[in-house]
């Protein structure tokens, strides 16, 4: 019985802002294990609906069930330790280190009041170590690059230790070798510990590269979402960003590239 | 910070307290020393200390920690390091409140419930304005805060205005935080211990609160439930600590900043340390108000500023020297 129970369902969901219709009767089924992107327009509503799947932000129809629970009824502490989220922008105004900054990922699993544990602090670490900030660990936060805060903010979310990752621009503010980088470890991650991704992301071809399920958002509540094999088409990539594209076929996959 | 490494650092905040106190209780027109206040042999002495010193020793201290502990919370709630107690009004509102007192020639138990009420009008006012209909952000409650306040200030000026030039001095020695009118601060330490304690327990979500709330509300905070919750604890602290001494300024915005350059960032040490720091730089102030131009009083809310801007402009230049260390 337990294991029929999908980690994230959505049963006819309307994601909306403001009047504005994102999603109309969506219904997603997330498996442990599965890595899903989220592509799609400008104002399509990615962020709202990876906010809405995180229970941060409340479908104006339908149920989101976390393990089978409709997640609008759990525990805010509850969700936190099932699901972390990536946000967009960091937003840091107060001076901390980076260890106190990604150790506030352990909060979820600490009781009340209790100060983090050896053990915590272990894996606050190998966090950083995963994302190469490891010599950064007593830096104030406010004095980091883009790069170096999105880094970690992402080791933030791996000392979480969700079963559900959700990512909004993973690759934002991070160079050409830390983009594939930080993809590829996230993705070594979820097959070693069966955790669950959903990332919005911008580049079809790393999309393609990483992921083995796709959410594509047109405009207008326009929703096609599948395995990447079906939905990662030139035609439907096409009617989804509006504009032309040619296919290319590598010794390593195909990639799209903009006419 | 770690608790343990916290140590010399609270050592240093305990002894800054005792020496605030016993300066507090030690400066004043009649010399006492140690032994009469020990021994009490002395017994006008003894009257002195009692009735007139200690209250107002004990005033300092605990207006300084109220207004501490209320300039941290309304940093986190407004997500602000230069957010201060009074931002949202709610001096605005007590200074109203005593002011119309004041103009009435009334008492000290009739001023101090004035300043209360006024505050507890504009935390009220600003409560329902910046809720409206829907739920209330950062920005909607820092904007209604502000024009309230604002408008305070606008009703000051004109009770000043038409006030009696006899009874000026006083308003404006209230405005400027004024420990004269001190009794044993009863109900502020009660205020004191409840905001002190629940904001100690609410520590660990203050500093995740203070990374963003979506950020907070992912990591496991009940946010809509913890500002609504903050802003009463900040407005309520702020309330007691104007009523019983005015508008003493700068003390809420430099102990909170003054500690997380001294490396306690984490609210759990936070909270304390700010208790401590405020409660001695009031102590300091107010000592030193009776007796740089003694038999004459300063405004001690004069003293903190003279006192906080270039101490805090000192420790800015330090903090931003070794940041690259």
């Amino acid at each position: 019985m337990a294991d029929r129970t999908p980690l994230l369902q959505t049963i006819d969901v309307d994601v909306g802002i403001d009047g504005h219709n994102f999603a109309r009767k969506l219904n997603l089924v997330i498996e442990p294990g599965q890595c899903w992107c989220i592509l799609g327009r400008n104002g399509a509503g990615k962020t709202t609906l990876l906010h809405t799947l995180a229970g941060l932000h409340k479908p104006t129809a339908g149920d989101i069930r976390l393990d089978g629970i409709p997640i609008g009824t759990l525990p805010r502490k509850h969700i936190a330790q099932q699901i972390g989220v990536l946000f967009q922008d960091q937003e840091d105004r107060f001076p901390a280190t980076v260890m106190e900054t990604v150790l506030q990922g352990r909060h979820p699993h600490l009781h009340g009041w209790q100060w983090e544990t050896p053990d915590d602090i272990t894996i606050a670490r190998q966090a950083l170590a995963q994302v190469d900030l490891d010599d950064l660990a007593e830096r104030n936060v406010l004095t980091l690059s883009g790069g170096e805060r999105q880094r970690a903010a992402i080791a933030t979310l791996l000392a979480q230790q969700p079963r559900l990752l959700l990512l909004d621009e993973p690759t934002n503010h991070l160079d050409l070798h830390h983009r594939i980088h930080i993809l590829q470890r996230l993705r070594t991650h979820c097959q070693q510990s069966g955790a669950t991704l959903i990332m919005v992301l911008h580049d079809i071809n790393l999309a393609a590269r990483f992921c083995d399920h796709a959410l594509l958002m047109s405009g207008n509540a326009r929703i096609h979402a599948g395995n990447c094999n079906d939905i990662l088409q030139t035609a439907t990539l096409e009617a989804a960003f509006n504009h032309p594209l040619v296919a290319v076929e590598t010794a390593h996959g195909r990639a799209w590239l903009p006419r | 910070m770690k608790p343990l490494r916290a140590l010399p650092l609270f050592t240093v905040l305990g002894l800054a307290t005792l020496t605030g106190l016993w300066l507090s209780l030690d400066t004043g027109s009649a010399t006492i020393s140690l032994h009469d206040m020990l021994t009490g042999h002395n017994a006008i002495n003894t009257q002195i200390l009692l009735e007139l010193r200690l209250p107002r020793t004990a005033t300092a201290w605990v207006t300084g920690a109220l207004l501490a502990i209320a300039g941290a919370l309304m940093q986190v709630l407004l997500r602000n390091p230069l957010a201060d107690p009074y931002i949202l009004g709610v001096s605005g509102g007590a200074s109203v409140g005593a002011l119309l007192a004041l103009l009435l020639g009334a008492g000290v138990v009739l001023l101090q419930s004035a300043a209360f009420i006024g505050a507890l009008v504009s935390t009220l006012l600003v409560f329902v304005l910046a809720r409206g209909r829907g739920n209330w952000n950062t920005t909607r409650l820092l904007l209604t805060g502000v024009v309230l306040a604002a408008g305070w200030g606008a009703l000051i000026s004109l009770l000043l205005a038409i006030s009696p030039a006899s009874r000026i001095q006083g308003m404006l020695f209230w405005l400027m935080g004024d420990l004269s009118y001190a009794q044993l601060p009863v109900a502020g330490s009660l205020v004191l211990a409840l905001t002190a304690l629940a904001a100690i327990a609410l520590a660990p979500s203050l500093n995740l609160l203070a990374g963003g709330e979506l950020r907070a509300a992912s990591l496991g905070v009940e946010v809509d439930r913890l500002r609504l919750f903050l802003y009463l604890l900040a407005s309520l602290a702020t309330a007691a600590a104007v009523t019983q001494a005015g508008n003493i300024g700068f003390i809420g915005l430099i102990a909170p900043h003054m500690l997380r350059l001294a490396g306690a960032r984490d609210y759990r040490l936070l909270i304390p340390g700010a208790a401590l720091l405020g409660g001695a730089l009031l102590c300091f102030a107010d000592a030193l108000s009776r007796s740089l131009i003694a038999p004459q009083l300063l405004p001690v809310g004069v003293l903190t500023a003279l006192l906080g801007v270039p101490l805090f402009l000192f420790l800015l230049y330090r903090a931003q020297d070794g940041r690259h260390g």
